[in-house]
Formats: structure tokens, sequence, C-alpha cells
């Protein structure tokens, strides 16, 4: 009897070590699949409808968010902004994602920035609240230090610790969902740049260099799944906040990688034919790939390029 | 009696609902939860009677009209300060004579002072304003503790609000005027309403000559004296039979505690009762003449235009948008702390010495812990007097209560050669905006002060200190011209650019 159950055990326990390193292995190597494109890149229609395409072609959601998963999705919230206004991601492209990750079996679907502008008024006017909720998402208050917990960054060069948001630490898988714009301070602000609101001390970042203190950020281990780069609507000038709708071009396009340098190269590559911009002057870009968060090099990856 | 009982009910269950509607404006700290009940401060003696100045008539009217009819009903049913001494009155009272002399040489003293250009005595005597200070600074913080305790149980519908002190000397003014009330209340019930507040004393004046007063059946009255020892306002004379009307607040105790059924709310127009004649001594009108003409002739001076009677201010101060001018917030604020309350990005404060010593607990802002918002103009809405004129937000929007400097030597790009651009980035009207710097490929901030507006978000989130970039207060608010549309045209890209 007790030889039995010890089979008995070793044979369960056999099959749920395997299941397990099946699972690990499927993860670690989703970005070398053979049939999956590193980059997609989409034009030509709505944020909505160019999001479910790309994400056709980058294989669905399911391969991104397991069943019982909990995931963060992480937008630009950061002013108190109209979309129209394009200083935000689009409210309507995160409600997507929101319903996709929920669609993959994600138990959970948190929403959150940590704002310039005053908290409820960006949460509200972006109308990603609105849009998040309706998806089924929960909406994480993120305007005090307490949601934050100290992370050490071994990788970083400056940023050597920072207080991360306690939804991003405790989740299984996140999400980048940025909004294409220029930018004063780092020149452009897409996927990189858009991990200033996981975190919370901005101002230490922003007086110790910031481009290498924002490639930094990005060392932190737990990387973003996806980056979906929303260029629907796009900031060319008076950036990061805006003035007016003036400031706004009409891009159609979205970008997805796993790779956050270079969906951040691709974007600029966009962004260049608007405004003249390259990696150079985003410079946290090329800190990036020194330190090894992902390629410049576009024409070493697999592209898939969809016009709508 | 049945009548009198409803009317008494309904006055305490009305009173007790204005007191905490006003309470919950000032003590609120959820952002936007006040706002429909702003207008409840606007009923109030002081901010209606200031009111006159912008031309809102309708306050101050209504509260006229109250007092003609129903005598100083105001005093038991809508003053928050009347309310709140009510909650402690306990005691059995009996009847003292008024100290008139006291009453209406503090209602002159405020008043001319006021006339002349010296708000300290009003800012520190007024009732509404003094709840607001206990309300905001005492109430308030508990309010914020007790939100903080439940959204640690309750942590994905409750949010966090981190406390941002005031001064100290404002929580312990604020304790003392707390004190202060609860205590003479206790003691002597509406003593300080008949004595001190110079609401209740100019309201007093009015009452004798209501339209309706409690008035005693001499034939019913059996001397039993329990209205004396019931009246709060120490005011009926049970001997004699007479009732002060200068002092009653129209409370309903004394019907309601006569067995005899002898005190009644009548119509006191139809036959001129004896007593209101008595009340009135010589002397009293003597002294109400003299004091009238002082009033009078300070009226005369500040309107023909003579220098107010004010401490200078620190020209570094900055007041909130729409305030004018210190010159004028001074003259109209009356330091409630409504505005305090109900800013958004909480960097009104009230300050010790920024408006001169006449200026104490005036409203001014500070960018430690925030930037006056883009989109807001919220304390221009709760602001029951003129001090902070509602503005229309698009109006708002080019109020320059302050012009950002750039102090080239402390900034971020200039010290270590990297990038930086927060004030950029935060600037509202791109009158902060980044210039090339030589030949470093960097670039660095500029400031265009016609654009400016001062909102302080650049200093607020400049990372250096000292910081690099600061506003300067105006002490006269001026007009920043509009942010100029950089038009563009719409580009068609038909390529991916990679």
């Amino acid at each position: 009897m007790k030889r039995r159950n010890f089979l008995k055990t070793a044979v369960v326990g056999a099959i749920a070590g395997s299941i397990q390193l099946h699972h690990t292995k499927l993860f670690a190597n989703n970005k070398k699949q053979e049939d999956a494109c590193d980059l997609v890149a989409v034009m030509g229609g709505e944020p909505v409808e160019m999001y479910t395409r790309a994400m056709e072609a980058m294989g669905g959601m399911g391969k991104y968010v397991k069943r019982g998963q909990k995931v963060v999705v992480k937008p630009n919230i950061g002013w108190d902004k109209t979309p129209e206004e394009a200083a935000n991601t689009n409210p309507d492209l995160v409600g997507a994602i929101v319903r996709d990750c929920f669609k993959a079996g994600a138990s959970e679907v948190v929403v959150f920035d940590n704002t310039c502008d005053e908290w409820q008024a960006c949460y509200k006017n972006s109308g990603i609240e609105a849009a998040a909720k309706a998806a089924g998402a929960k909406v994480a208050f993120a305007h005090e230090e307490r949601y934050y917990r100290e992370v050490l960054l071994p990788k970083a060069v400056r940023l050597k610790s920072t207080k991360i948001h306690e939804s991003i630490l405790d989740c299984d898988v996140w999400i980048n969902v940025p909004i294409l714009k220029n930018h004063g301070g780092a020149k452009m602000t897409i996927a990189m740049k858009n991990y200033m609101g996981i975190n919370w001390d901005r101002r230490y970042m922003h007086a110790n260099d910031l481009q290498q203190c924002i490639a930094d950020l990005a060392t932190y281990a737990k990387r973003p799944t996806l980056n979906i780069v929303d260029a629907y609507r796009i900031m060319t000038q008076n950036g990061p906040k805006g003035k007016s709708i003036e400031d706004v071009q009409m891009g159609k396009a979205l970008f997805i990688s796993q790779d956050i340098v270079a969906v951040d190269t691709a974007a600029v590559n966009f962004f260049n034919q608007f405004k003249p911009m390259t990696i150079a002057d985003a410079s946290h870009i090329v800190v990036g790939e020194k330190m090894e968060l992902g390629t410049t090099n576009l024409s070493g990856l697999k592209i898939e390029r969809i016009r709508m | 009696m049945l009548l009198y009982k409803i009317l008494k009910r309904s006055r305490v269950v009305l009173s007790l609902l204005v007191f905490a509607g006003i309470a919950f404006c000032f003590a609120s700290v959820w952002i936007k939860a006040t706002h429909f009940l702003a207008p409840l401060l606007k009923l109030q003696f002081v901010p209606a009677l200031l009111g006159l100045f912008a031309g809102t008539f309708w306050a101050c009217i209504a509260l006229l009209l109250l007092t003609l009819l129903f005598g100083r009903l105001y005093c038991s049913l809508l003053c928050p300060v009347g309310t709140l001494q009510d909650l402690f009155i306990r005691k059995k009272f009996r009847y003292r004579k008024p100290q008139h002399l006291v009453r209406y040489t503090i209602l002159a003293f405020v008043a001319i002072c006021w006339l002349l250009g010296f708000t300290l005595p009003l800012l520190a005597l007024d009732p509404y304003s003094n709840f607001g200070r206990i309300a905001v600074h005492l109430f308030g913080p508990v309010v914020l503790w007790l939100n903080n305790i439940a959204s640690n149980i309750a942590p994905n519908t409750l949010y966090l609000i981190r406390f941002i002190p005031a001064s100290n000397w404002m929580y312990i003014l604020a304790m003392a005027i707390l004190l202060i009330i609860v205590g003479i209340s206790f003691l002597r019930g509406r003593l300080l309403c008949n004595t001190i507040c110079p609401v209740g004393s100019f309201l007093g004046l009015i009452s004798p000559f209501s339209f309706f007063k409690f008035a005693i059946n001499r034939e019913a009255c059996n001397h039993c004296n329990v209205c004396s020892k019931k009246c709060k306002a120490e005011c009926i004379n049970g001997k004699e039979q007479q009732i002060d009307y200068s002092r009653c607040v129209v409370c309903f105790n004394c019907t309601l505690a006569c067995k005899q059924d002898a005190i009644s709310f009548v119509n006191s127009w139809k036959k001129q009762p004896k007593q209101t004649e008595a009340a009135l001594s010589k002397g009293r009108r003597f002294f109400l003449a003299s004091v009238g003409g002082l009033t009078g002739a300070a009226a005369m001076y500040r309107a023909s235009g003579g220098t107010s009677l004010t401490a200078s201010s620190d020209k570094n101060t900055i007041a909130p948008p729409g305030a004018r001018s210190h010159e004028h917030l001074k003259k109209y604020c009356t330091a409630c702390q409504a505005c305090v309350a109900a800013c958004p990005m909480r960097i009104i404060k009230p300050t010790a010495t920024g408006y001169g010593l006449d200026g104490w607990m005036l409203p001014a802002i500070s960018f430690d812990r925030g930037f006056c918002s883009f989109d807001c103009n919220r304390c221009s809405e709760v602001c029951p007097t003129l001090a902070i004129e509602r503005t229309a937000l698009e109006e708002k929007k080019l109020i320059q209560i302050g012009k950002a400097r750039f102090i080239p030597r402390y900034c971020v790009v200039t010290k270590d050669r990297t990038d930086c651009g927060a004030c950029d980035e935060h600037c509202p009207t791109k009158a902060v905006y980044m210039l090339p710097w030589g030949d470093s490929g960097l670039r660095r901030p500029q400031v265009d002060e016609e654009h400016c507006i001062g909102c302080g978000a650049c200093e607020f989130i400049c990372p250096t200190s000292p910081k690099a970039i600061a506003v300067q207060a105006q002490v006269v608010h001026g007009t920043a011209l509009p942010p100029v549309l950089e038009k563009q045209e719409q580009i068609n890209v038909d390529d991916f650019g990679f």
C-alpha cells in the first residue's frame, strides 16, 4: 500500500511538475516562437479595429495572458485632457484591451496611472476610468505614496531603487499602453517613458539624468508582456501636455511588440514623418538598447505591416 | 400647544440639517463632494451683507425679511454657531439684564473698523467664519482620519488622503474658539450671541419690530417663572412679564414650558404692546443714535475714497485667482476657510502674516504640495462673499496670480548637463518652453511672462532645491495673454517610416 501511494504521488507530482515546466517554458519562449512576429504595425483604421487586427497577428491575447492571471493594463492618464487632445491613451483602446484580457481568462484587470494633473480629473476627463470600468477592470488609486512599494533595480545605473505601484508588483503580467507624443524633456514619450507612471517619485528621475533614469526604470525585472503604442492621435508639438487640439495630428496607427526598445524605435520612425525626430534625440531609447532591454535594429526583426 | 410643538420640532430639525450641510461643506475631504452645498454659505449673514457689494441682493433681503417676520429666527435656524451652542445647552437659566452697552459698542466698533478698511474685528467675531475655522481645521482632520481608516478596510472603494497640515497656530486657534463657544453656551446659554456676536446685535436692532413675537398673557400667567428658567437667551423677565426681543432667538422653549399656555407667538403689529417701547430706554436710544452717526460718518469717509486703515501685506503672498488684489481680498474676505476646504489640490492655506497683521487667517497659495489646476475655479465657486470673485473657467485661465521666473544657475540642465524639462512638461499655457541650449544638444526652459498665469505647476515639479523656477506673486492680479495656438497643417502619412 505504501509503495502504491508513493507511486501515485510520484506520478501526480511528475505530471504537475511537467505542466508547470511546460508553462514556464512557453512563457519564456514567447518571443522566439517561429510563427509569431516580433513587431506588428497597423495603420489606417480606428483604434479598436487596428488593435484587433494587430492582436491577431501577434497570435491573440491568449498567448500573453493565461487563465486566472492578474493583469495590469497601464495606459498614460497623465493629464486632465479629453481624448481628442491626445495627451492620454485612447480610452476605447484601453477598453478593448481590458475586454481581451478577460476573454483570455484573466481573473482581474487593473488600470491605473500616477498622474501629473489632479488625479480624479485625469481619470474622469481622459475617459479612461469609464472605459476601463465598463470593460470590467478595476481602476486603482495611485495618487498617494502609500500605494507604492520600494523595489531595488540592480541593473540600473542611476535609479538604483525606486517605489513602484503595488498593482504592478502584485500582478502576474502587465501590458504597457502608451500614447505617442513629443516631450519637452525626454524628447519623445512612448513605451519606455510610460514607465514613469508606475513609479512614485518623478522629481528624482528628472534631477538625476532623466534619459538614464527612464532606461533604469525599464530594467525592473517584471517586464510588460506587451507594449501597445496608441498612435491614433499623436501630439507632435507642446507635448506631453499640449495646449490645444492644434497640437494633434491624426496618425491612425498602432504598434505592438514585446520588445520595448523596438516598439519605441518604430514609433519614433513613424513620428519622424510628422516632425523630425531620431532615437538619438530621444536618447533613453538608445540607452535602453545598451542596457539590453531590446533592439533598435528593426531590420533584424520579423515585422508585420498591416494597412486597413 | 400642538402647533408650537410642531414649530419647535421643525425648527430643530431644520437647524440640524443646515448645520450638517454647512459642516459637511467645510469638513468634507472628498474632492467635489461639497459642490451642491455651497449656496448654503451664501445665506449666512455676513457673507450675505458683503454680497451686497457684488450686486447679490437676494440673500440679504431674504435674511432681513426673515428677521422682520419672525425676529431672530436666523440665530436658531441658520447660524451654525447657534446650533453648535444648542447642542451643549443643558442648564437651567434665570433672567439677566442685557449688556447693551457692551454689545452695541462691539457692533459699532466692528462696523466702523470694516468701513475704514480694517476687517480683522469682523472676521474675528463673525460666527459663520468662526464655525468655518472650527469645521475645516478640527472636524476636517477627524473626517480625513476616519476616511483613511475606512480606506484600509475597503481599499478599492475609498481612497487615501494624505494629511496636509495647516499651521499649528490655526489648530490652536480653532480649538480655542470651539472651547470658548462650547464653554460659554454650557454655562450661560446664548450669552455669546447676545453680548459679543455682531450679527446677533445687529439683528437684535430689528427683531423688536418683527411681525411675529412671543407675547405673555398677563391674565393666564401665574408667575411660576418656568419660562425664564427655560430661556437660553436669559431674556424673559418673569416677574415683570416682559420679554427682551432684542435678545430672543425664537427657540420656542418658553411656549412649550408654560403650563398655563400663557405664551403665544402672535402678530404683534395689530396692537402695539407697551413693553417694546419700554425695552428701548432713553439712554439706549441716545447711544444707538450716536453709534449710528459714527458708522454713517465712517461709511461717508470710505465712500469718498478715504485711504483704508490696513497694514501693508507681504508682496510675496499669492492670493487665489479671483481675489483681484491683496487689497480686495482683505476688504471682503472673512477668513471662513471655505476655499481652503474646497481646493482639490489643497494649495490654499490660511496665512499668519502674509497679508499684514489685519489679514490674519486669510487664504494664500503655496506650491510646496501642489499647483493651481488649470481647469479648476472651485475656490471662486465656494467663496460666499466676493473676496474670491466668481469667474468663468475661461476667464480664470487668464488670471495672472503671479509670474514664473527662471533661475538658470539652479537648473538641472545647467548643473548636470542632462535633460529635464519637468517645468515645460507641466506648463498648461506653454509660457514655459524649451529652447536649444548652445550646441550642447540639450534644451533649457524659458519663460514667456506675458503668457504665464503663475499656476505654479513648474515650481511644484521642479526637482532642484532651491527651485530653478519659481512664481513671483502679483499683489494686484494681472491678465495673461491667451495661449497662442500654433496651427499646423494636417499631414497625411501613408507609410510606416520604417
